[in-house]
């Protein structure tokens, strides 16, 4: 047993000092996994401010829009907004009321705070970089453990399940950042569609001649019953994607616990999961500080990306929410400003920032406790 | 030579044929990795693609028995595949927006059918066709794939699945089919397919900018003018129909997501069963060929004219009979490896009924929000229509105002 552990340290150490070169895509993980990422990441989205704050009003979704072909409409409101390769062009058609206002709002948002919305979006760009580099090298580690033919199956098994674990963690990742993508292409759209059709029904309503002026009122009448229920309807639909996003927000808080429970078993079992203070860590220290801001369905995400279960070799790997419940020590009641504090928020690799994060933003106090708790005893054991 | 040692010449080489078919081996699927596009491809060649939920015959207690699936597990496939072909094709890269569809639309430039044939964790077979917008049939073919316990490793939802191969192959096959196409072709689908949505949303002010000829064939007749008022209008719609479909997606994505553990589990282990049935039928069946053997090389024996033989004769018998009676009880093993999947089926076809109904009550909730608009827009757009160009509606676009009203 002993023997094990022994050959489960230096495999582990191994695998640090392989890791601690930059990651390359021949590394030893299977060829699907890796591609993957890289296409959905391929269509660059175009550079403009939007925000997932701005929800109220505004299209988060234009995944299956795209522009029209100039030649047959010429169509004036539709946008160019490839996100992700899911996203083809957002045709700006924001309905005239509420949804201009709604847009307006979000404009004004993005005016007063546009640091923060892009700020965001890269935060969680970084989020799944990050997750995916953890996801990679987990990978490697686990072959490497599977080739080294001294681990017993149950530990296999629990590092499979960690694996597994990662990797939706980083499928959540993935969805969170094509949805805000989308959302931002949404948002840089709509204000310009929106700003064309409201110029053009004010050069309607100011055309002087009095038959058109007749013709224009039921027109007008009829085209503002009709943004109106455009505008309902895409409140409905935000509706609907808010509580899919919550639910997904859920599933990646019992994604976190149950990695972090799966860590908990494997270092109780003596496998070393190891730390990896490359870029990672960096990264996600930086991530920690921009997600001070706080979003719930951040924050259950985050949740989720703690819960690996399965070994993690690299202490510091920032996709690892491993948060060892060490019942006896750590954390008390302390009032809510004071828990964490004794620890750095610049060192918080990425499981600690999730979980400080998750913590903050807990509203249950049974569940916010719990997660300070887990919060501290992850960092007291990767210190 | 006697006749009773050729017939039995003539059974030992029929019992020689059918042991060898009782060992045939299956089919062994081939690795095909997925096309990608090698560029970025614009905007304007783009197509969206729209995925149907597959057709699934309706599979009785009994043909699901024999099949080893179970009508539970059958139909939540119907609404797997498709959300897994979706991700094949998302990977592959050629296509705009992908999206599954729970009926045809006209918002998409090409639509993809799908019937799963067969589906049991071991094989996979699906009847697959595609049409763009214009009407031409791109292809109709049958895929088949076989699983071995090898696919079942390294799987990772939403990327690989144990019958990606399959996958693969029918993505491959629309992209080399779209690599045939001109962008000029590609332009006129997509110009088609949203100028049958504004047919279908304003049929009075776009009902005569497409023909169809006998074959069933679209082409257009004449656009619409530049920044026409009506097309803008249509256009807004469409976004919001996309937006629906994006948001249908979202429950596909999580109906997906959490059918994929158990669905995997479940097809494993039926393939495993699977498998160990095929081996003990087939040692079933060696074991009873031999024995019929040895009985039918007796009697031969037994009408020999050597004494040897004849002493012989009862102990091949005695032999070949032991030897069948235990070829029978191993094919016994077989049907308890048979009512383990049979239960394997049943117990996740129930697992999977709750999650179906729920996913299917979100679906159609939202889908009847969503028709109800949809006609309301229609009406509104109808009445724009009349109020811009100050025509009076035809009794025919009366009638079929009033046909689309009772008909949504």
């Amino acid at each position: 047993m002993k023997s094990l552990i022994l050959i489960s340290v230096i495999l582990a150490g191994i695998g640090f000092a392989a890791c601690k070169t930059p990651p390359t895509p021949s590394a030893s993980v299977p060829t699907p996994k890796q591609e993957i990422p890289e296409t959905t990441e391929k269509r660059p989205s175009t550079p403009s401010e939007s925000t997932e704050s701005a929800k109220p009003g505004a299209q988060e979704k234009p995944k299956t829009s795209r522009t029209a072909s100039p030649e047959a409409s010429g169509s004036q409101a539709q946008d160019a907004k490839p996100t992700s390769q899911k996203d083809k062009t957002a045709s700006g058609g924001a309905a005239q009321t509420s949804l201009a206002k709604a847009d307006q709002k979000s404009s004004e948002s993005r005016t007063t705070r546009p640091q923060t919305t892009q700020s965001k979006l890269e935060k969680a760009r970084d989020d799944l970089r990050v997750s995916q580099a953890t996801e990679k090298r987990i990978g490697a580690e686990l072959e490497k453990l599977k080739q080294s033919g001294n681990a017993s199956a149950e530990d296999i098994r629990n590092y499979e399940a960690y694996h597994e674990r990662v990797q939706a963690m980083v499928a959540e990742n993935r969805k969170i950042v094509e949805k805000m993508e989308a959302a931002q292409a949404r948002h840089s759209a709509a204000p310009k569609g929106s700003q064309a059709a409201t110029s053009g029904e004010s050069e309607k309503r100011s055309d002087p001649s009095i038959p058109e002026e007749q013709t224009q009122d039921p027109v007008a009448a009829l085209d503002r019953q009709l943004s109106a229920s455009l505008g309902e309807f895409d409140a409905m639909l935000l509706k609907e994607m808010e509580t899919i996003e919550t639910e997904s927000a859920v599933k990646m808080r019992d994604l976190a616990q149950e990695a972090a429970a799966a860590a908990k078993r494997l270092k109780e079992k003596g496998v070393d999961l190891g730390s990896d203070e490359s870029e990672s860590t960096d990264a996600e220290s930086k991530q920690g500080e921009q997600g001070e801001e706080g979003q719930q369905g951040k924050a259950g995400q985050k949740d989720a990306s703690g819960k690996e279960k399965g070994s993690q070799p690299k202490q510091g790997s920032d996709d690892d929410a491993v948060a060892s419940r060490d019942q006896s020590k750590g954390g008390g009641s302390g009032p809510r400003g004071d828990r964490g504090s004794r620890y750095s928020k610049k060192d918080d690799d990425i499981v600690a920032r999730q979980l400080r994060e998750a913590a903050e933003n807990e509203t249950d106090p049974e569940l916010k406790e719990k997660l300070w708790k887990e919060y501290e005893d992850y960092r007291r054991n990767t210190q | 030579m006697k006749p009773r040692a050729y017939s039995g010449l003539l059974i030992l080489a029929c019992l020689l044929v059918m042991v060898g078919c009782a060992t045939f081996g299956s089919q062994k699927v081939s690795p095909t990795p997925i096309d990608r596009a090698s560029t970025e491809i614009p905007e304007d060649q783009l197509m969206d693609v729209g995925i149907l939920v597959f057709e699934s015959k309706e599979l009785t207690s009994k043909a699901a028995q024999k099949e080893g699936t179970d009508p539970d597990i059958r139909k939540a496939e119907s609404h797997f595949v498709p959300y897994h072909l979706k991700n094949a094709l998302q990977q592959s890269s050629h296509w705009g927006a992908i999206q599954v569809i729970p009926a045809e639309t006209n918002s998409v430039d090409l639509l993809v059918k799908g019937k799963i044939i067969e589906s049991n964790g071991e094989h996979l077979v699906l009847e697959i066709s595609v049409a763009d917008a214009t009407g031409i049939s791109w292809f109709k073919k049958t895929y088949s794939s076989e699983a071995n316990e090898y696919n079942y490793s390294g799987n990772q939802v939403g990327e690989k699945d144990a019958h990606q191969d399959l996958y693969n192959t029918i993505a491959n096959d629309m992209a080399k089919f779209k690599k045939k196409l001109t962008a000029a072709e590609i332009k006129t689908i997509r110009t088609v397919s949203k100028l049958k949505f504004a047919k279908d949303f304003a049929p009075d002010a776009f009902g005569d900018h497409l023909t169809q000829n006998k074959r069933g064939h679209i082409k257009i007749k004449r656009l619409p003018a530049d920044n026409d008022p009506m097309m803008d209008r249509l256009m807004k719609i469409r976004e919001r129909e996309y937006m629906y479909v994006d948001t249908l997606n979202q429950y596909y994505d999580g109906f997906y997501n959490e059918m994929w553990p158990s669905y995997e589990n479940w097809r494993q282990l039926n393939l495993t069963e699977r498998k160990a049935i095929k081996k003990i039928k087939r040692e079933a069946l060696t074991r009873q060929l031999i024995g019929a053997l040895l009985v039918a090389g007796a009697i031969a024996a037994g009408s020999s004219d050597s004494n040897a033989a004849r002493v012989i004769a009862p102990a091949m018998v005695i032999i070949g009979g032991q030897v069948i009676i235990r070829g029978w009880n191993i094919s016994k093993e077989a049907e308890i490896h048979s009512a383990a999947i049979q239960e394997l089926s049943e117990s996740f076809g129930d697992e999977m009924q709750p999650v179906t109904m729920e996913f299917e009550g979100q679906q159609y909730e939202l889908t009847g929000t969503a028709e109800e608009q949809f006609k309301r827009w229609k009406e509104l757009l109808r009445q724009i229509y009349f109020a811009e160009t100050g025509f009076t509606p035809s009794p025919a676009s009366e009638e079929q105002n009033m046909n689309q009203d009772n008909n949504p």
